[in-house]
Formats: C-alpha cells, sequence, structure tokens
C-alpha cells in the first residue's frame, strides 16, 4: 500500500493552442519534497506544463492531481483555479506588483487568504529575513537590484507555505556572477522549507546542479525521467543526450559488427564488445570531452586549438577528417600543432540506432576501444 | 445513452476550459457593434437609393419608397453636379492636399529639430507645439476672421482698423485661408506622428554607417530618410485623411464666397432639404478619407516593426547646431509661440471689444462676459456668464461630455478586455476592426451615417433624432477606437502575469481586479476619460447634423453667435472651450506617461534592463 499519495500526478494531459499540441498526453508524477525539474529547449511545453499545474491553463484533455486530489479534469468539468491550489510560483520576468512595496507584495497572499494583519506582519519579517531582505520591505520593486527582486519574488511565492513551489526559468534574467549565487541560495530554501519544487529551465548546468530528478521534454512530451546522474551517463535518446551536454560531445557514425570481432566498427575507432542489435545495423556512438582516454597506441591526432577552462584544458583535435573534442588535465603540456593519441573510453560513451535514435544496450569487452586499422575487416 | 454522455463531456470540457462566457461577451459586443456601426451605415445606404416624401418636388411620378439611382445619377451626372458634387471635390483634394504638405513640412521639421538636435527647451517646445492641434478646430480661423473679415460676414478686422482698407477676398476668404489655416491646426499632428519616429532610428544602424567612413551627407540620404521615410509617407496620408474631413474651418473661410469642399457642401445639402444627395456625398467622402486612413496604417503598420524594436534604451546622438543655434532657436520658438498665442490673444482682444472694427482701449468692455442685458447691444444678450441659453448650452456640453467619457472608458475596457482575451482568434480580430471602423470614418459623414439611422424607427427602436442618446452614442462610438487601443496597450503592457501572480497567491478575481489590475490601469482609464471628455467639449462637425436646439452645445453656440455676427460670444465661449480642453488634454498626457515604461514604476513589473 502506498502511505502517501505524489505531490503532483499529471495523466494523459493535453494542451493544445489552436492547432499545437504543446503538451502532448503527458503523463508525470513528482514526490513530495521533491526539487524536481522540467528540462528542454525553449517551445518543448515545459513552461505550459507548470501553468497547468499552477491551474494557470486548463488542460484540454487528461486529468491533473494535486496532493492525491484532483485540481484539472475536463472529462468531469473539474477545475479548481489557481487562487485554491496553495501553490507558489515564481514568474519568469518576477511579476512583482510595481505598486506595491517589497513587503505589500510579500504580504499579498496572505491578505487575500486572510490572515490577521498580527499574523501577517509576523509571517512576511520571517519571509523577507529568509530571503536576507529585511531591510528593504518599504522600497519598491523598481528600487532594487535584479537579484533582489528574485529574492521578493521568491519571498513572495514562500509566505503562504504553499504545498508546491512552481518556478519558471527565475533565475534566466540575473547575470552570470548573480546566477551561481542564487543557485545556492535556491538549494538551501529548498532544503529549508521542504517545499515540493518543479522548476523549469533549458540550462542544463541549473537542471543538474539543483534538482532530484530532471524530466527532459521535447515537443511536449517527456523523453526521459531520472536523476541528474541517469539523465547524463544514460541518456535515453540521443536528443537527451546532445541536449544535457551541449555543445561538447562528438558524435561518430558507426555500424555493428559480428566478425571477425563483435563490437562497433565507429569512424577511426573499433569498439569491442556486444550490442543488443544485429550487425550491420547502423548506430550513432556518443562520446563526452571527458570520455576520452590518452594512449600510445591509439589514433593520432593533431591539435588544432586549445581552450583553457580553468581545472583543465579542451582540446580540439583533428585525425583526417574527424575533429573530436577531448577534455585532458590542466597541466599536460599542449600546443596547436601538438600531437596526441586517443581511443574512446567504452564505459563512458553512449550508443544510439541512428535511424531510432534510442539508447541501445552495448557491453564493452574491454574499457577502451582501439584504432580500426589495426582490427582490419571491410568499411562500413 | 452514449451520445449523450459524449454530448456531456464535451459541454464540460468548454467548460472547464472557463470560455463559455468569454464567447458569450464577445457574442454580445459584436452583436452591439454590428448594430451600433454597420447598421447605421446600410441605412444611409438604403436612403440614397430610396425615393422619399421629400424627393416628390423633384419628380412627382415615383412613388414615394421606391427603389432606385435617381439620387446618384443626380449628384454624380446632373445638371447641378458640376456645381454640387465635382467643384466641391476639387476644392477638397486642393484645400486638403495642400494643407496637409503645408502641415507635413512644419511637422517634420519641428519634429527633426526637438528630437534629434540640440535646441533648448524641447521640453516645452514639445508641449506647447501640440496645443494648435488640441484647440478646437476653429479656433484659428475665428482669429483669422478676426483678423480679415470682410463686410460680407459683417464686417469689422484688425485689418480694417489698421489700413482702413476692407482686405481682399481672397486673403479673407477661400483656398487661402482654408489652407493656411488647416495647416497651423494640424501640424502638431504631423508633429507628434514624426516625433517618435526620429527618436527611435536606432543609433547603431547610423554608427554603422558612420563606420563605415560615409559622409554625413551620403548617411542622411542612404540610412536615416529611408528610416524615417515610411513613417513620414504615413503621417502624410493621415494628415490628409484630416483636413478632408475638416468641416468648421472650410465652412467659417469658405460658405461667405461659396467656396465649398465636400464636407460643407455635405452640410448645405442637408441643410437645404437635399436630404439624398448629401448622403451621397458623405458615402464619397466616406470611401475617400477611408482609403487614405487605410494606407495610412498600412505604412505605419510596415514601420512599426523596425520601430519598437530601435525604441529601445539606445538614444540616437544629436545633431549639434553650432552657430546656427541661437538662430534656429529664435525662428522656432518664436514661431510656436505665435502659433499658440497670436490667435488666442486676438480673440481675448476682440472678445473684449464693444464694437468689433475699434481695437482702441476706451472701446474695451466686459460685457460679452459679465454684462446684463443691455439693448441694443449685442441684440440684448447679456455676456456670457450671466447668459441662460449660453449657460444651458454649457450644461448641455457637460453632460455630454461627463457621460461620453465615462461611456467610452467603460466600454474601451471592456472591449479591450475581450480582444486581449481573444486574440488571434477571428472573434478578437472581427471585434477589433469593428471597433476601429469609426475611427476611417470623417465626423461630419459619421454624423450623416447617424441622422440617416436615427431619422427612421428600427424595430422597436423608435426614431432617435432629436434625442440626447443618439449625441451620446455617435460620440461614443467615433471616440472608442482611440479608447480600445489605449486600453489594449495598457493591458498588454500591465502584463498578464502580474493577475496571474495574483492568481497564484490566492486572490480570488476580484480582488485581483481591485488590487492589482484596476491600479495599474487606472491612470490610463482615467487619461482615456478625459481625452474622450476633452473631445466630446469641442466637438462640432460630428453633432451639428444631429442636435436640435433643444440640446445645442457651446461649440454650435459659437458657430451661431459667428453667423449673428456678434463675433465677442464666439471668442468667448471659444477661449473657455480651449482652457477646458487643453488643460483636460495635458492632463491626461502627463497621466499617459505615468503609464509609460521607465517611468517611476510603471514598467508592468519587469525590471528596467532585464530583457
Amino acid at each position: 500500500m502506498n502511505a502517501r499519495p505524489p505531490a503532483i500526478e499529471l495523466y494523459r494531459v493535453t494542451k493544445r493552442f489552436g492547432t499545437v499540441r504543446a503538451v502532448d498526453a503527458l503523463d508525470l508524477a513528482v514526490q513530495t519534497g521533491e526539487f524536481f525539474t522540467l528540462l528542454g529547449p525553449s517551445g518543448c511545453g515545459k513552461t505550459t506544463v507548470l501553468r497547468l499545474i499552477a491551474g494557470l491553463e486548463r488542460p484540454d484533455e487528461g486529468e491533473i492531481r494535486i496532493a492525491g486530489r484532483p485540481v484539472a479534469f475536463p472529462d468531469r468539468g473539474v477545475f479548481v483555479p489557481a487562487a485554491k491550489r496553495r501553490v507558489g510560483m515564481v514568474f519568469q520576468n518576477f511579476a512583482l506588483w510595481p505598486h506595491m512595496t517589497v513587503a505589500e507584495n510579500v504580504a499579498f497572499g496572505l491578505q487575500a487568504r486572510g490572515v490577521p494583519l498580527q499574523e501577517r506582519e509576523i509571517l512576511v519579517r520571517q519571509a523577507l529575513s529568509l530571503l536576507r531582505l529585511e531591510d528593504l520591505g518599504e522600497r519598491f520593486p523598481h528600487e532594487v537590484s535584479g537579484g533582489q527582486q528574485q529574492r521578493v519574488a521568491l519571498a513572495r511565492a514562500l509566505v503562504t507555505q504553499p504545498q508546491v513551489l512552481l518556478m519558471d526559468e527565475p533565475l534566466s534574467n540575473l547575470d552570470a556572477n548573480l546566477r551561481a549565487a542564487m543557485r545556492t541560495e535556491l538549494k538551501r530554501l529548498h532544503q529549508e522549507s521542504g517545499a515540493t519544487t518543479v522548476y523549469v529551465t533549458h540550462d542544463q548546468t541549473e537542471a543538474l546542479t539543483l534538482s532530484d530528478r530532471i524530466a527532459v521534454m521535447r515537443n511536449g512530451r517527456v523523453v526521459q525521467v531520472g536523476t541528474p546522474e541517469e539523465v547524463y551517463r544514460q541518456p535515453a535518446t540521443l536528443f537527451v543526450a546532445t541536449f544535457v551536454a551541449s555543445p561538447n560531445l562528438d558524435l561518430l557514425q558507426g555500424v555493428v559488427q559480428a566478425e571477425p570481432r563483435p563490437g562497433i566498427r565507429a569512424g577511426p575507432f573499433f569498439l569491442p564488445g556486444r550490442a543488443s542489435a544485429p550487425p550491420g545495423l547502423r548506430v550513432v556512438v556518443a562520446v563526452r570531452p571527458e570520455g576520452w582516454r590518452l594512449t600510445p597506441d591509439g589514433v593520432p591526432l593533431v591539435v588544432e586549438q586549445v581552450q583553457f577552462t580553468g581545472p583543465d584544458l579542451l582540446v580540439v583535435g583533428r585525425a583526417d577528417a574527424h575533429v573530436f573534442q577531448i577534455r585532458v588535465p590542466g597541466d599536460l603540456q599542449v600546443r596547436p600543432g601538438s600531437r596526441l593519441s586517443v581511443v574512446p573510453d567504452t564505459l563512458r560513451i553512449n550508443v544510439f540506432d541512428a535511424s531510432t535514435e534510442v539508447a541501445m544496450d552495448f557491453v564493452p569487452d574491454d574499457s577502451r576501444g582501439v584504432p580500426d586499422a589495426s582490427v582490419g575487416g571491410v568499411r562500413p | 445513452m452514449v451520445r449523450a454522455s459524449v454530448l456531456r463531456v464535451h459541454v464540460n470540457r468548454l467548460r472547464a476550459r472557463g470560455t463559455l462566457s468569454v464567447w458569450l461577451a464577445v457574442a454580445v459586443s459584436l452583436g452591439l457593434l454590428g448594430i451600433l456601426v454597420v447598421l447605421p451605415f446600410l441605412q444611409l445606404l438604403d436612403a440614397t437609393v430610396t425615393w422619399s416624401e421629400a424627393d416628390l418636388r423633384l419628380d412627382p411620378g415615383l412613388e414615394p419608397g421606391t427603389k432606385t439611382l435617381a439620387h446618384w445619377k443626380r449628384t454624380l451626372t446632373g445638371p447641378i453636379s458640376r456645381n454640387a458634387f465635382y467643384q466641391p471635390l476639387a476644392n477638397s483634394l486642393l484645400t486638403s492636399l495642400t494643407s496637409a504638405a503645408l502641415a507635413l513640412l512644419l511637422g517634420t521639421t519641428l519634429a527633426w529639430l526637438v528630437a534629434r538636435t540640440d535646441l533648448p527647451g524641447t521640453r516645452s517646445l514639445q508641449i506647447l507645439a501640440v496645443i494648435p492641434f488640441i484647440m478646437p478646430s476653429w479656433t484659428i480661423a475665428l482669429a483669422w476672421l478676426a483678423a480679415f473679415r470682410t463686410d460680407a460676414a459683417g464686417g469689422g478686422s484688425l485689418f480694417h482698423y489698421l489700413t482702413g482698407a476692407s482686405p481682399p477676398d481672397w486673403l479673407a476668404y477661400g483656398p487661402i485661408p482654408i489652407v493656411v489655416v488647416l495647416a497651423l491646426h494640424y501640424f502638431p499632428f504631423a508633429f507628434l506622428l514624426l516625433v517618435p519616429a526620429f527618436r527611435s532610428v536606432d543609433a547603431s544602424l547610423e554608427e554603422a554607417a558612420e563606420l563605415t567612413g560615409a559622409p554625413l551627407l551620403l548617411i542622411w540620404r542612404r540610412v536615416i530618410l529611408f528610416l524615417v521615410l515610411p513613417a513620414v509617407l504615413s503621417a502624410f496620408v493621415l494628415t490628409f485623411s484630416r483636413t478632408l474631413g475638416a468641416f468648421a474651418t472650410p465652412y467659417l473661410l469658405g460658405a461667405p464666397i461659396r467656396y465649398y469642399t465636400l464636407a460643407t457642401i455635405l452640410y448645405a445639402h442637408l441643410s437645404t432639404g437635399a436630404v439624398a444627395q448629401g448622403y451621397v456625398v458623405a458615402i464619397v467622402l466616406l470611401l475617400i478619407s477611408a482609403a487614405a486612413v487605410y494606407l495610412g496604417q498600412r505604412l505605419l503598420g510596415a514601420r512599426r516593426g523596425y520601430v519598437t524594436v530601435g525604441g529601445r534604451g539606445v538614444r540616437p546622438r544629436q545633431v549639434r547646431l553650432g552657430r546656427w543655434r541661437p538662430a534656429v532657436a529664435a525662428l522656432t520658438w518664436s514661431f510656436v509661440l505665435w502659433v499658440v498665442a497670436t490667435p488666442l490673444l486676438l480673440l481675448l482682444w476682440e472678445s473684449l471689444m464693444k464694437y468689433p472694427d475699434d481695437y482702441s482701449l476706451r472701446n474695451l468692455t466686459l460685457h460679452f462676459w459679465a454684462g446684463a442685458s443691455q439693448p441694443p447691444l449685442a441684440d440684448g444678450e447679456p455676456g456670457i456668464l450671466r447668459n441662460r441659453s449660453i449657460l444651458a448650452a454649457a450644461g448641455n456640453s457637460l453632460r455630454l461630455a461627463v457621460s461620453v467619457s465615462c461611456l467610452t472608458a467603460l466600454a474601451g475596457l471592456f472591449v479591450a478586455q475581450l480582444i486581449v482575451r481573444c486574440r488571434a482568434t477571428l472573434a478578437g480580430l472581427l471585434l477589433d476592426q469593428l471597433t476601429f471602423l469609426p475611427y476611417l470614418i470623417p465626423s461630419i459623414a459619421l454624423g450623416a451615417v447617424y441622422l440617416a439611422a436615427s431619422l427612421r424607427p428600427w424595430g422597436p427602436v423608435p426614431s432617435l433624432y432629436g434625442t440626447f442618446l443618439v449625441l451620446v452614442l455617435v460620440c461614443v462610438i467615433k471616440y472608442l477606437p482611440f479608447s480600445v487601443r489605449a486600453t489594449t496597450a495598457a493591458l498588454l503592457q500591465v502584463s498578464r502575469e502580474l493577475q496571474e501572480a495574483a492568481a497564484v497567491a490566492g486572490a480570488p478575481l476580484l480582488f485581483q481586479l481591485r488590487r492589482v489590475v484596476l491600479p495599474l490601469l487606472a491612470p490610463s482609464i482615467v487619461s482615456g476619460g478625459l481625452l474622450a471628455f476633452a473631445s466630446a467639449m469641442r466637438e462640432l462637425s460630428l453633432i451639428i447634423l444631429l442636435a436640435t436646439p433643444a440640446y445645442r452645445t457651446l461649440t454650435m453656440a459659437t458657430f451661431r453667435y459667428t453667423e449673428q455676427g456678434l463675433p465677442q460670444f464666439a471668442d468667448a465661449i471659444i477661449l473657455f472651450l480651449v482652457l477646458l480642453t487643453v488643460l483636460g488634454e495635458l492632463a491626461a498626457r502627463r497621466l499617459e506617461r505615468l503609464t509609460r515604461p521607465g517611468a517611476g514604476y510603471s514598467n508592468g513589473g519587469t525590471p528596467p534592463g532585464s530583457r
């Protein structure tokens, strides 16, 4: 028996705008207390999902439940308006009411719910101090900085102690330094408030660093749900792999082979191992910059470019028609024109069916690939 | 059984989507607008092809009620068509094209000086320059009459006082004064349209051109001119449509020598009983003007794309006038001050004169302002402050202006909400276009449309001619486009997220409206109301065909006194109207500025520079 229902459930939810299916028969369940991220490129429907949960959009089909209670179920005519859902939301452009002070902005939700004045003042003070805004209560939104506006928006969303906190790209309006600081702040707030959080972003770094679980979305559908590690290490499709790692991912066109030795031929490499696919199947092998091994008997590369990223170097190297991006330790002496010799680390690659772009199993015989030339055989 | 439950699911879905009530409201507004905008026009059209009782004197052989093209034939090809249609058409085109060109020349120059040079005092200049346009349209015409009136219209002018001779007719009446006066009234319109265009030429486009090493003249020719050209063209077309529809000025300065334009011949036809002919002229006027406005909007629409993009923050650099600065400043300032002050001072002085021919100090009197009845002076009429009929007219004007401004603001808010809710749907588009339609119609033609409609009963609705209601309706319909456009813009600016944030915070709909939406919209609603108030106070051409003596307004009183040869009354009333409308408009503009981004708190929730 399940003791508690998930905090948020979506069953076959569809939302159309005109003829476009912004959300297409989507299923989703967010557990209580979880920091859950919807990740995807712009236009994938992630913001619409958030607005459906908030009650700002009405689904055309399907059912949405919050804490086990149906809040939108068009077939039965059920729709609980946003005002009655007890959710908090942080909007992309903050949506602070310009004619109210910071304190009035924060107090608004309490006032709307009829919380008595004294209690209201205490709660507002608590929320302001939680967000380190104690001294700014009397200012108007346009009189505080962008980062502070962001915190006001958070205080306003949290003050009513919502069951669910929704955030729509809350960091996209901040500059890079502030964004990093606010990430830490958001993590702290989530730990302190314990509110179930649904977070929308197109920034994979935000998603990976903040989330308990991530749902990667594309064209109104969820492509994969998983922990940050799962989404990063075992992407379900080529799209997830490229989107989560973008832009530094090398894709090698390859083919599965059984004879003379089972494995995958991909570009200048041969990856020994057993693939869950018939020989001859075309595949795509994805290698991340950290998925390469420097080895004397690998494929020789000429270094074309070296990018210093701080802890390490990103080397762009060429072998004939292939260009690879390789992460190497920061103390390695390389310059454009230097020669390196590399093979893929077979434990850190992902293999996808080239036609369906779905991930497939690949059990390597060895932890590293070898240059294709050393195996021989007919080139695909 | 199965079918019933499927149906229920569908109805439930519609209801759950919350669109049922919206569609109902849209349907009701579309119906109302259809009755108030489309139907009157059809009735006007019908009246031009129907033989009426009054037409029996033209041809007793035709049965009243017969459908016939006789009116169209009579107007367009009959023996009187030359004097009653083609000559006025030619006059109209001549005066409106030349005055629009002149207004554009003045407006463009001034706009460039204000927007792009280091001319001193541009801020005050910008407010002052708009005043001639805010004043009732025939204010300058009255001043012109005060200066150059001949004996043909009651005599007594500044010209005569100074020279002892009567001014020549060509200077007093006809195309020259009409063109000059219209240009002076409408140049601020072109100015208002062009200042933003000059301002929003993206500085980076200009700088990019400069970095190529091109000389300044080449940059002007190839870049700047090209960027503002659509705006200048559209300003010309829109100004033309205004001057074409102008009624009061061509009437005051043309009628005494029988120089008619389409707008004034329309009035003449209707007041001499040639009703159907007047309607035909109204339709022609309406078509020309609608075509012009449509063209202007198209040009403006094509331009809008880059104006808004360029309009952000990047301020174009100013041209330094250098050693020309004092001369240019003196010239500009004296021109604007002259245009604003001369007519008003002339009217003020004349309103204080016992006899309109004598500018000496001993001729001064306060009689026309506050004097008691003193026959035979002024036909025994007391000054405007004690004059029963004028005070009654003031009461009518105020009643009209107040009801019109309230109704316009309310209807505008309602329709704008619907348009925003139904954006990108066919119904929303239809609503938008239908409210915009009256904007295309010159006031006097719209008056004719409503006259045709109000003379006949329609279904359960009795004939509305002679009622106060019809005056209110025609004004609301005419001003609605402005109100809807302004409110829609304000609604879009008060980003939807602000209301959504209130909803998420747990506020019920009424609480959201009261605490968030209304406070943010209030400045635009009030400013829209003030604008409608000022417009209704100075309205003449729209209502002159519809108002009966019982509902005579102040504006109509000025007209009557001018025709009666008592210009002092007309002057005094017009000065009062100028004061009221200028104050109203300036207050409205101030409020409007408050709601624009970057001013105070009014950036709709978006922190400055965050997008």
